[in-house]
């Protein structure tokens, strides 16, 4: 009997297409959380109510900022997710390698990272038909989206969510190596949280924030997210790599 | 367009529900599969709609003439130009109401008096006629003015009104303007690597009106409470 | 004939516990194999490592001539079914099998598809819903539809019941006619299996205890059943595979069949009765622990 010889690209190729199908629970969860977060944005769209004698005047913002923060969110559970036991052993079903495991699921996430970052941006525009049709509002005060911004803003949201999926990833991929990590890791963020309210300082988490969100420069925030997209996926690939399934 | 929309919504369903109908045919699709097509057809609609009916308008840009209006002093001018017999030509377009009021034979005292507590303090400037005409002229000049974060907002802000009865002018001043105003924003995905837009977070508002009576030298004229009447 | 699995002083030890200790053995291409032994005896571990879920501690183990831990070839060309096989939740039945269709090039879908009609499956169900003995019948079916060159069932008859175990067996045995590949199946009950497979391979405390044809197996053993001075006399210093007493000295015992037919002549005009072994019973007897069985628990003499 001759044995069938399959190309790595192959079987990379064959596995994404297979999550994609598969998986399509990931977008019910994103568009539950998107809506939780467009019900968030929307309960909180009036900020300032000033009166003097002439004027009440309300302020109403929109703003999707919630639901992109909880994109990126959603970035970090899927991660998680995709290396849960069910995730795993079913790559392992098929045709399958670690590496073409790790390789695929990289694919998935982008591309579902991707959808993730295109639905975030363009919920902008049903916010504004709520403040059209909803609030009645005639006239919008801002800047409005244009075709760059829509894509900058695309792009650099797919970034974030990418770089939290890896993370999510990786915290996945210690998780498997070994179970006490689903203490430790909140208790390393908590700690470092208290040791530096204990010294008085700043918290080392807001430097983290701090290094992607403080970055004004696209270039350089492109290369910092891209390396620690590497990172992170390049150190889970060597925790899986050694990793037995259904042990 | 909130006609146009209704109907740009039903063209827009029915062609979903047809491609639907025809990719059913080929694709077994699920519960979730119809959840996410409805959700992104939500969000490409909003697009479309968003494109077509939508103005938004760009943050005010310093130079514009209309922010004359609010330089400080402006009142001042107008007040002087009443005090000191001044042209008040400049001033005629605030002018918001101009009214007659017949003297009935036999009157001899008028009444001013405001009506209600609510409001501004009004002011009235009043210019006695030597010549008997047999009727109050009256003017209402009016402006008012809000800058929210930077935006100019075009504020309407109603005259007070006058009611004349035989001998007595109520006047009413207008209750305080609910306005809402609202703003978008830029995501901060994309604020992030935008050149920093300058924010003005400053909120100023006023509002003035000035009435301006021509009443003949021989009516007596009483005052009200609330009410600061200036003789020209 | 070529080997398709090679293992050579394998090794595996978890933390504390040493499963698979120096096991070697060889598996042809084209033949059904049984892997046989008691609860704990390796032989899901074994089969772990052959398709490289599990990395061996030691030794050397090549499938298809390659070391399966993280080998494409051999995870394109191997499959393994066992009733935790594990499926997305979001993919109907039908999915599961189309899916499987898309990874395994010799799958046979028309196969499946019968097999799928046969067992009254629901296209549109969903695998978490199916029973436990539905559970093994549709990885059964996925199994053997992916005519993969290198086919493992693990206790693949969990849960079935009488009927569909029959169909099942009969349904690998008429595919592998049709369809020659390597197959191992392991069990712990040898008396099932016995009628479909060539070869059994007997593990017991992680090594290949031993691996011969069932027909060989057929004749491994011998029994004797008489009077109690006689029959210790007939085996000599044989191996005792398994004595019991009946009655104050009346003896039966099985040990290795190396007799000569004269000896056997003798044995029976000494007025011993001989009869064969089933094997079920056989691997029973080898597989028990080094001493006693379970009437020395009761205290039995």
């Amino acid at each position: 009997m001759s044995l069938a010889e399959i190309s790595l690209g192959a079987a990379v190729k064959r596995q994404f297409l297979f999550k994609m199908k598969a998986n399509i629970d990931v977008y019910s969860s994103l568009m539950i959380m998107q809506l939780l977060a467009f019900a968030i944005s929307y309960g909180d769209r009036i900020r300032y109510a000033v009166r003097d004698e002439i004027f009440l005047s309300k302020v109403y913002y929109y703003s999707v900022d919630p639901v992109i923060g909880i994109t990126i969110f959603w970035g970090l559970v899927t991660g998680i997710t995709v290396l849960t036991k069910g995730y795993t052993d079913t790559d392992f079903t098929f045709v399958t390698n670690r590496l073409s495991s790790t390789l695929s699921n990289i694919l998935f996430l982008a591309a579902v990272g991707l959808a993730g970052a295109i639905m975030a941006m363009l919920s902008k525009n049903v916010i504004l038909l709520v403040a059209l049709f909803v609030d009645k509002a005639d006239v919008l005060y801002g800047s409005p989206m244009t075709a760059g911004d829509f894509f900058l803003g695309t792009a650099v949201v797919f970034l974030y969510v990418s770089l939290a999926c890896a993370i999510g990833y990786f915290i996945g991929a210690l998780v498997k190596l070994n179970k006490i990590f689903v203490f430790l890791i909140p208790a390393l963020l908590i700690g470092s949280l208290m040791f530096d309210a204990a010294q008085d300082q700043w918290p080392l988490l807001f430097k983290v924030y701090e290094f992607y969100f403080h970055e004004f420069s696209l270039a350089i925030f492109v290369v910092k997210v891209l390396a620690s997209i590497i990172l992170c996926y390049l150190a889970s690939f060597l925790i899986l790599n050694r990793m037995e399934i259904r042990s | 367009m909130s006609f146009t929309l209704p109907f740009l919504l039903i063209g827009f369903l029915v062609a979903v529900w047809a491609v639907i109908f025809i990719i059913k045919k080929y694709f077994p699709a699920k519960a979730t599969h119809w959840l996410v097509m409805i959700y992104v057809s939500i969000l490409l609609l909003s697009v479309a709609i968003v494109m077509i009916g939508m103005e938004i308008k760009q943050p005010f840009k310093d130079g514009d003439t209309v922010r004359k209006v609010s330089e400080p002093g402006f009142q001042e001018e107008i007040y002087q130009a009443f005090k000191e017999g001044k042209d008040l030509e400049p001033f005629e377009k605030y002018v918001a109401m101009e009214k007659v009021f017949p003297l009935e034979p036999g009157v001899s005292v008028v009444k001013i008096e405001k009506t209600g507590k609510e409001g501004l303090p009004l002011t009235v400037f009043i210019k006695r006629n030597k010549e008997n005409s047999g009727q109050i002229a009256a003017k209402v000049y009016s402006h008012a003015f809000q800058e929210v974060f930077g935006y100019q907002m075009t504020a309407a802000f109603p005259p007070p009104k006058l009611k004349w009865s035989k001998n007595q002018l109520s006047i009413s001043a207008p209750k305080v303007q609910e306005v809402n105003l609202y703003f978008v924003n830029k995501e901060f995905p994309v604020h992030q690597f935008r050149e920093k837009e300058k924010r003005d977070t400053g909120y100023t508002s006023w509002a003035w009106f000035v009435i301006y009576l021509q009443i003949p030298e021989h009516i007596q004229i009483e005052e009200g409470d609330n009410v600061f009447v200036e003789y020209l | 004939m070529s080997a398709i699995v090679e293992c050579h002083n394998l090794t595996k030890k978890y933390r504390t516990k040493t499963v698979l200790n120096n096991f070697t053995a060889t598996i042809e291409e084209n033949t059904i194999t049984g892997l046989i032994g008691r609860n704990g005896a390796g032989k899901t571990t074994l089969l772990k490592i052959l398709t490289g879920y599990l990395k061996e501690t030691s030794g050397k183990v090549a499938v298809f001539s390659e070391r399966p831990f993280n080998s494409l070839k051999v995870s394109a060309n191997s499959i393994f079914v066992d009733d935790q096989m594990s499926y997305p939740p979001a993919l109907q039945l039908y999915e599961l099998i189309e899916a499987a269709a898309r990874f395994y090039p010799n799958f046979n879908l028309k196969l499946a598809k019968g097999l799928f009609d046969y067992f009254s499956f629901d296209p549109k169900g969903y695998h978490k819903r199916l029973s436990k003995g539905q559970k093994s019948t549709f990885n059964a079916i996925i199994g053997i539809a992916a005519r993969c060159p290198l086919t493992i069932f693990d206790e693949p008859t969990t849960g079935m019941d009488e009927g569909v175990r029959k169909d099942f067996y009969r349904a690998l045995l008429k595919d592998y006619l049709e369809f020659p590949r390597t197959i191992i199946i392991s069990s712990h009950h040898l008396n099932e299996i016995e009628d479909l497979i060539e070869d059994v391979l007997l593990l017991k405390n992680g090594r290949a205890f031993l691996h011969l044809p069932i027909t060989e197996l057929k004749e491994y053993a011998i029994a004797f059943k008489g009077r109690k001075d006689e029959v210790l006399r007939r085996i000599g210093d044989r191996d005792v595979l398994h004595k019991q007493y009946i009655g104050a000295d009346t003896m039966y015992a099985v040990v290795k069949n190396d007799f000569q037919e004269e000896d056997l002549e003798q044995a029976r005009r000494s007025g011993l009765e001989i009869s064969s072994v089933r094997s079920s019973d056989l691997f029973v007897y080898l597989t028990k622990p080094a001493k006693g069985g379970i009437d020395d628990v009761f205290g039995g003499n």
